[in-house]
């Protein structure tokens, strides 16, 4: 529900005329839909924020419903090859090869919160890249999740910034490497499990007003939705893709946005998620959640408390500006102060 | 008893107190409650064991903490009503400073 605060925020920043050149022509006619469909996430947890334009995470793809506001360029979604064989590990290597060239021997920036998505990706550089390369940025949050993997691994081969939590890290020169997009690529755990329906077809988890929005959505979805697990990849795909790959991007300098790589933002990952070419879970104890990424991290370093026992959860805080509203379309930020 | 702080080769990197600050609700001037305090070694597994699948927000060292040692002790001996009552005794800054702010007012009352 939107709170009556919500609600005059919203509107505030809604009908200030200096809204107007980031909204679209058809801003009349959508916005109420975004609205009343709850497509978007009106507020943050401390309820002082109103969500407006891409801090929300509609954003469809598929191009069958359009934003009301003049958001950054959406990245279309895959062609589903007739034949592709990689697993998921291969491209994690690929990735990885690819950011190492990216970064032509510049220093890469390891944003690592402990979680399993930064931590795959993590000893995927360090399999194959120079040590030297690599600089770990991490708070104590990140050593907690992880147990041991921070003395083990990270304390005595690498080197680190330990920052103090809710304090944006100084990344310095090089490229920036998020875990971002790792949850997209997985049906969102929470909703499958807190609502007891792990196992179900997805025709009953929305509503009927929903329907009116989502079922032309999906006809023009590439991939074929049966389950509840499915529809919920659908979701992360579709409409959080820009959300996430935006996410770390927001209310930072735009210099130090541009180095700013979502390490599971490519094409073949998505195609991989889409089509699910391998079991993404075994069931729905939480320690086989993102099985892929523990079944590379038993590889690379061995079973381990972590591998086995890692549980999902949410794996680290952001802090961003209250006044933070949109991403332009030229990459800067536009902020409460700018509409009111 | 005091934080540990050691970064060396032979020892844990964090091991000693930990305190968990939510999140949210923080208050305009940046203060925010305690959640918990817990004991964690980082070269122990079962210490993990202990915390992992916690639904920990602000991990803090508590050496990280800037307080006088009898608010600390205060927060001690009386931390279930600390953490029952929401008291707003922690702020922090942009820069990543913790400071226990705890009244003498509020002591006296003890």
């Amino acid at each position: 529900m939107i709170s009556a605060f919500d609600i005059y925020a919203l509107k505030s920043i809604i009908n200030s005329p200096r809204l107007d050149p980031y909204k679209t022509e058809n801003f009349d006619e959508l916005f109420p839909i975004y609205r009343d469909n709850e497509l978007e996430e009106w507020k943050t947890f401390d309820g002082s924020r109103v969500s407006v334009g891409n801090t929300g995470q509609t954003h469809d793809r598929t191009g069958t419903l359009p934003h009301y506001l003049k958001l950054v360029d959406y990245e279309p979604l895959p062609i589903i090859p007739n034949s592709f064989s990689k697993s998921f590990k291969e491209i994690c290597f690929e990735r990885a090869k690819e950011i190492i060239r990216i970064a032509d021997g510049r220093r890469i920036n390891i944003s690592w919160s402990g979680g399993l998505d930064s931590t795959t990706l993590l000893f995927c550089f360090l399999e194959i890249g120079d040590l030297k390369q690599f600089k770990v940025f991490c708070n104590y949050n990140s050593i907690v999740e992880s147990g041991v993997l921070f003395d083990k691994y990270i304390k005595n081969r690498l080197e680190y910034d330990l920052s103090p939590p809710v304090v944006s890290p100084q990344f310095g020169e090089g490229v920036i490497v998020t875990g971002y997009h790792g949850d997209a690529l997985f049906p969102h755990y929470n909703n499958l499990l807190f609502n007891n329906c792990f196992y179900g077809p997805w025709e009953d988890w929305i509503s009927n007003k929903q329907h009116k929005i989502i079922d032309p959505i999906l006809e023009n979805y590439p991939v074929k939705i049966t389950t509840i697990q499915e529809f919920q990849s659908f979701l992360e795909i579709n409409f959080k893709w820009q959300w996430s790959k935006t996410f770390k991007k927001r209310n930072t300098v735009k210099s130090v946005a541009d180095r700013i790589l979502n390490f599971y933002d490519t094409v073949d990952f998505q195609i991989w998620a889409m089509a699910n070419y391998e079991p993404k879970y075994i069931d729905e104890r939480r320690n086989t959640w993102k099985w892929p990424e523990r079944e590379l991290l038993r590889e690379l370093i061995g079973k381990c408390f972590y591998t086995e026992n890692k549980l999902i959860q949410r794996s680290h805080y952001n802090v961003t500006d209250t006044n933070w509203v949109m991403l332009l379309e030229d990459g800067t930020n536009l902020y409460k102060k700018d509409l009111l | 008893m005091p934080f540990l702080l050691i970064i060396s080769s032979m020892e844990p990197t964090l091991k000693g107190w930990i305190w968990d600050i939510p999140f949210y609700p923080f208050t305009n001037n940046r203060y925010r409650t305690l959640r918990s305090i817990f004991w964690y070694d980082s070269s122990d597994e079962s210490a993990f064991e202990y915390s992992y699948g916690k639904d920990f927000q602000i991990l803090l060292p508590e050496y990280m903490i800037k307080a006088p040692q009898q608010a600390i002790e205060y927060v001690y001996n009386n931390k279930e009503k600390i953490i029952a009552e929401k008291k707003l005794i922690i702020q922090t800054d942009h820069k990543g400073n913790w400071t226990l702010n705890i009244s003498n007012q509020m002591m006296e009352v003890k």
